[in-house]
């Protein structure tokens, strides 16, 4: 289960929070979600639930083996 | 009647196809009309002739209800800058009267030059919608005139960025901001006057919302917006469901990056699986030190265009076009780079190249639905300077044509602009009419460039300029000079292009590498050349389809007839004899 989160956009530090799995900016609201043992960042419970469908069979090992 | 809505059961509300048809030409002719507005009051060719804008309209939460058929790549970048833009200052900024200005890539803007001005439209006190347009500026402050410099190495030296902010507030300029925008470009009066255009655009579009909701209802109008983007969002999904379900691969590269050597591959591995689309670039080269990256928004709409291309014209174009895909563009590559990477040919190069990469991965899955590849540059020419007759800076981004990739029953179109931009090249008397500088020595079509096929590819060009003044600054960001446009399912490759210039008194055409030793000839910035002095810029053709062998031979005849084809490429593609020899044989 994940939430929908908030980020500020501040002066000095504009936004750059980004999706892990797309890789696009993700302004304003976020989702987070607990995927492979971390908290991560996603731009919507869509593209979470893909990162465990697509993006962890296909690339999760090679990301662990690192 | 009701329609069916598969997908989203809870959008029933009852709209008759006549209203929604009505609608969604309502919606898509105010976006045509906001084009027509920039391009009668702009003051800049960019506007006036090449028609570099597009015209949208979104929702309050920033769907996009409806755009016109204007520059593709700006169509699918404007998706995420609203949105962006919307989310970062967050709804409750937004007054009636008010217009944004934004143009940072990383915050969504295709690359520098585009310029996007949002302005919130309100009834009775409700937000009901935004209305959006982006524009390529022929000037931005970059380092050289024009901007797109060849040679950036960080985004900085491609002009002024400008996050979103206010240049109008309650139907009041904001002069600060104003003030500071027209400081920083070389041509204040263009600018002023382009923006204004932009701004008159945006209010034409919101007297036509206006208008509908007082004659259709508020309710309609909301409802309606709805409705078709879940009809486009099923029309869509059922247009993909058609390409068989797979996994399949195309991998290209950009030739140089403007600073060294070497290329930057791309690689792409598209998956079908039922009605979505995964297109996923990792294995993709890290990002470029020069401007060839590509933010994510320009990789997205490059997608977003080739579906567009293979899918029914006839679906709205409206948020739910978009919904199947999931573009997958791993940070810190050529495909999504990194602040504070340059990106001014990635909207420009890469996304040409992107989009045709997605027609090479289905080439054999929909043959009758590709196309072979186009000659997948913008062919970006900059130049600026002090018009001798009236005092006045100038600058203006020249783009060129390329040859289009033959398809399954014709050939490709000639010397069309890339298939990113669906922008229109300026007229020469326009040309020479607003920029002394240059005088267009020749204009034309290049026999051969074509990639041999059963449908060849459509023919690059060559234009030559002479400088007519005392001096001009000139800079370049062109691809396809090492690398082919290649043909597709059997189809030969296009003729590649290049970029040469003379010095006045010489014989010999030489490369800006010979003659000003850039690091790349075809992609630097700032240099000057003088009286005199002439330029040629040779555009690529693109790649042929299928098999030369299987060219119908009347096809072959009228090539030779109107000079497309030489007898000696026609012998050696296609198997042609002359009557003589077939009677003699």
């Amino acid at each position: 289960m994940g939430e929908w989160r908030h980020s500020e956009v501040g002066y000095l530090q504009p936004y750059r929070v980004v999706c892990e799995l797309c890789g696009q900016l993700v302004p304003g609201r976020y989702w987070e979600q607990l995927s492979a043992g971390e908290q991560r960042i996603f731009c919507s419970p869509d593209h979470a639930a893909k990162y465990e469908s697509y993006w962890l069979p296909r690339y999760g090992q090679q990301v662990a083996s690192q | 009647m009701t329609l069916s809505h598969a997908g989203n059961k809870d959008m029933r509300i009852g709209l008759d196809p006549v209203t929604l048809t009505v609608l969604d030409n309502y919606l898509t002719s105010t976006c045509r009309d906001m084009g027509v507005t920039m391009m009668t009051t702009a003051y800049s060719p960019i506007f006036n002739e090449s028609l570099d804008f597009s015209c949208v309209i979104f929702d309050p939460r920033g769907q996009m209800l409806a755009q016109a058929e204007f520059c593709p790549s700006q169509i699918g970048t404007i998706k995420f800058t609203v949105e962006w833009t919307i989310a970062e200052l967050g709804l409750e900024a937004f007054e009636p009267g008010d217009v944004v200005i934004h143009n940072d890539p990383y915050r969504g803007s295709g690359h520098v030059p585009e310029h996007m001005l949002l302005r919130p439209v309100f009834w009775e006190g409700e937000l009901i919608a935004f209305v959006a347009n982006v524009a390529h500026m022929s000037e931005v402050g970059a380092k050289t005139p024009g901007g797109l410099c060849g040679d950036a190495t960080e985004i900085f030296q491609e002009g002024l960025l400008i996050p979103p902010v206010k240049i109008k507030r309650r139907g009041e300029d904001v002069a600060d901001i104003w003030k500071m925008v027209l400081t920083n470009h070389r041509t204040p009066r263009v600018t002023f006057g382009d923006f204004r255009a932009m701004m008159a655009s945006l209010e034409l579009a919101e007297r036509r919302l206006h208008a509908l909701v007082v004659e259709q209802g508020l309710d309609t109008f909301k409802a309606g917006g709805e409705e078709l983007i879940t009809i486009a969002e099923r029309r869509m999904r059922a247009e993909i469901e058609e390409i068989p379900d797979g996994v399949y691969f195309f991998e290209d590269a950009i030739e140089d990056d403007g600073i060294g050597e070497g290329s930057f591959p791309m690689k792409l591995e598209l998956t079908i699986d039922g009605s979505e689309v995964i297109a996923d670039f990792t294995g993709s080269a890290r990002q470029a030190v020069g401007p060839v990256n590509a933010i994510y928004a320009v990789t997205a709409s490059a997608i977003y265009n080739a579906f567009l291309h293979l899918t029914d014209s006839t679906i709205p174009r409206n948020e739910g076009c978009y919904r199947p895909f999931t573009i997958i563009a791993p940070r810190g590559t050529i495909v999504n780079c990194e602040f504070p990477a340059p990106v001014g040919g990635g909207n420009t190069e890469t996304s040409p190249r992107i989009t045709d990469m997605v027609f090479g991965a289905l080439a054999d899955a929909i043959p009758e639905r590709v196309v072979a590849s186009c000659g997948g540059t913008s062919s970006p020419f900059l130049f600026g300077g002090r018009d001798a007759r009236t005092d006045e800076p100038y600058a203006h981004f020249h783009f060129e044509g390329v040859g289009w990739g033959g398809r399954f029953n014709a050939d490709g179109n000639d010397m069309i602009v890339t298939i990113n931009g669906n922008c229109r090249n300026t007229p020469v008397e326009v040309f020479e009419t607003r920029y002394p500088a240059f005088r267009i020595e020749s204009y034309r079509l290049t026999a051969d460039s074509g990639g041999p096929g059963t449908f060849r590819g459509g023919l690059g060009g060559e234009r030559i300029f002479t400088v007519t003044t005392d001096e001009v600054t000139v800079s370049a960001l062109l691809n396809r000079m090492h690398a082919d446009p290649w043909g597709t399912l059997g189809g030969g490759a296009g003729a590649r292009g290049g970029l040469w210039v003379r010095r006045g008194g010489q014989q010999e055409w030489r490369t800006f590498v010979e003659e000003f030793g850039t690091a790349s000839p075809s992609k630097f910035s700032g240099v000057t050349l003088h009286d005199g002095d002439q330029v040629k810029i040779v555009m690529p053709g693109g790649g042929g389809y299928g098999d030369p062998r299987k060219r119908d031979s009347g096809r072959v005849e009228r090539d030779i007839h109107e000079g497309f084809v030489s007898i000696e490429a026609a012998r050696e593609h296609y198997g042609y004899e002359t009557e003589e020899e077939r009677t003699d044989g």
